[in-house]
């Protein structure tokens, strides 16, 4: 489903970490296909191992204390100018179901925040200079760079695709891949492009 | 920042790895409109007839046709900008240019007609460059490519796309060989009229305002064939006794007759394409036509009252007969080397028209921008 992880299908099947989904060999294919686990594609399919029983003996009358060990999850942003370099020591405020936390961006530009696994969306509020800068985060609905829209996604976040109304989005998604292109000194090329495109734009996107 | 949320798609983490935000780029259009004789199929067109002039030398053919190249939109911007990408949109031409320094995506729409022209001077934050003819400062003016003889030349063949958009002084000296040449049906003032006063007359005509003097169509040219074709073209009769205002000047070419033609700006033949009946909501206005500073600058300014206030309401103009200003003033535009999303207009505006004088004192012109 659209804007499921493997966070969110473990914490539904009672799975304290993703991992142990998706190391299970039953998603052998999944591995190949996803190398991110914290990003899937809606209609991928995913294997969900029978849950493993843990037997624990203990006398009547006793009290027992268990500690389950989360996996957390996080919402995790890098803010960067264009050159690459953060925006670090920014304050920002992160709203999402009636909560408000506020931070400041680290040395590398980041926002690291735990929210619930299910969280669908959180609006991140960065003042920048004189500016309120405004972010609705989509979360778990980042596509697989492989995918057109999770290329786009990330052309957008990157600062090279934009929403413009009245303009074809074929036309802007067409100029977002070359202006990339040429940002990077990229050979020109069409969609779906080559691995070299793919893997610049893991490394500046960081997933 | 105000309005409505970025919004980005992100993957939760629950491991390595990050989602990358870097500040979107503001976005900024573009409408470079293109008068009469200045269409895409005008310039295909001089580039052929150039490239076919056995008259010019070898050196001169090449000079000449890389001058109609750079006119080219978006082609000869392309050739200037790597990163700049144009395309085809039904027929009419775009591009889009993304300044990472800037961090200003660029949007660029070449229009050819007059109501598009308009729209885009009403439109909040647009950039409009008109290139083409001053028509002796009547105003921007566009027509269909190939630019046959006609009314196109002034209030146009269809009022709404075509002919002048007119932002004038009320009165105009036009001479006798533009009307016969373009063929348009003209509006002179008549004899029987007051002559107009400096204040109303263009700046190019105030001189000549002590030489006006009523005559006959049959005294404004030699030739009888041409004096029939005027008439027809003016609204009065070869042999008639009516009388116009008109004055001669002492061209390069002899003397020359000019009619005294009514423009103006306000309550015009071309309303509601005119000054007046435009609400004039654009960022920046550049009127490219020849010696535009002279003849429109006090109209749109002063009369009009469309005031410069900080960064926004900016114009520019050129000093002199003028040609290919657009495309030199357009790449320093989207070449400017600082950020500018979310920051004043002003230091883009003062280095693109540093810059475009500078290249075209390089270059040997004579006019300069204001």
């Amino acid at each position: 489903m659209p804007g499921e992880c493997l966070a969110s299908i473990a914490d539904r099947y009672g799975f304290t970490n993703p991992l142990v989904i998706y190391n299970d060999p039953a998603n052998q294919g999944l591995r190949h296909a996803r190398t991110d686990p914290n990003v899937l594609l809606a209609g991928d399919e995913v294997a969900i191992p029978d849950a493993k029983m843990r037997i624990v003996t203990g006398a009547t009358e006793q009290r027992y204390r268990f500690v389950v060990h989360r996996q957390p999850v996080y919402l995790k942003l890098r803010l960067v100018n264009r050159d690459g370099s953060p925006k670090s020591g920014l304050a920002y405020a992160v709203e999402y179901q009636g909560r408000v936390v506020h931070g400041t961006t680290d040395s590398g530009g980041g926002i690291v925040h735990e929210v619930p696994p299910h969280l669908p969306s959180a609006e991140v509020v960065v003042r920048d200079g004189q500016e309120d800068r405004r972010y609705q985060v989509a979360l778990g609905y980042l596509d697989p760079v492989e995918e057109r829209e999770g290329l786009r996604q990330r052309l957008k976040s990157l600062g090279y695709y934009v929403d413009v109304p009245g303009i074809p989005d074929e036309l802007l998604f067409r100029y977002a891949m070359y202006a990339y292109e040429h940002a990077h000194d990229l050979p020109p090329q069409h969609y779906p492009p080559d691995q070299q495109m793919y893997h610049k734009l893991r490394l500046d996107y960081r997933s | 920042m105000t309005g409505a949320p970025t919004v980005v798609a992100a993957s939760r983490r629950s491991g390595d790895g990050d989602n990358t935000v870097v500040d979107p780029p503001e976005v900024r259009r573009i409408v470079l409109a293109q008068g009469i004789q200045f269409t895409r199929q005008d310039i295909f067109d001089f580039i052929e007839a150039t490239r076919g002039d056995s008259e010019l030398t070898p050196e001169k053919r090449e000079v000449l046709i890389h001058r109609h190249q750079a006119e080219l939109f978006p082609e000869g911007l392309a050739e200037r900008i790597p990163g700049l990408f144009g395309y085809e949109l039904g027929g009419k031409q775009y591009a889009m240019y993304l300044n990472p320094t800037q961090n200003v995506l660029y949007l660029i729409e070449e229009v050819e007609d007059k109501e598009s022209f308009r729209r885009a001077l009403e439109t909040e934050n647009t950039i409009v460059v008109y290139n083409g003819h001053a028509r002796y400062g009547r105003g921007p003016c566009f027509g269909l490519p190939g630019a046959l003889p006609g009314d196109d030349w002034e209030d146009g063949s269809e009022s709404g796309s075509r002919g002048l958009f007119r932002m004038g002084y009320p009165y105009v000296g036009i001479p006798v060989h533009d009307i016969l040449e373009h063929g348009y049906r003209a509006n002179p003032l008549p004899g029987y009229a007051s002559p107009p006063a400096a204040r109303d007359s263009d700046p190019e005509m105030r001189p000549y305002l002590g030489a006006l003097r009523r005559r006959r169509v049959c005294e404004l040219h030699p030739d009888p064939k041409m004096v029939e074709a005027l008439a027809g073209q003016i609204g009065g009769t070869p042999l008639g006794d009516e009388l116009y205002w008109t004055f001669f000047t002492a061209g390069k070419q002899g003397r020359e007759c000019h009619i005294v033609l009514q423009a103006g700006w306000r309550d015009t033949t071309t309303a509601p394409a005119d000054l007046d009946a435009t609400d004039l909501r654009c960022r920046m206005f550049c009127h490219f036509g020849c010696s535009s500073f002279s003849h429109n600058y006090r109209i749109v300014r002063m009369l009009k009252g469309w005031q410069r206030s900080g960064d926004r309401r900016l114009a520019y103009w050129t000093s002199d007969v003028a040609q290919n200003t657009a495309s030199i003033w357009l790449y320093h535009l989207l070449t400017y080397p600082a950020l500018q999303a979310g920051q004043s207009w002003e230091p883009l505006a003062a280095y693109a028209m540093r810059q475009t004088n500078r290249e075209l004192r390089a270059t040997g012109c004579t006019w300069q921008l204001i």
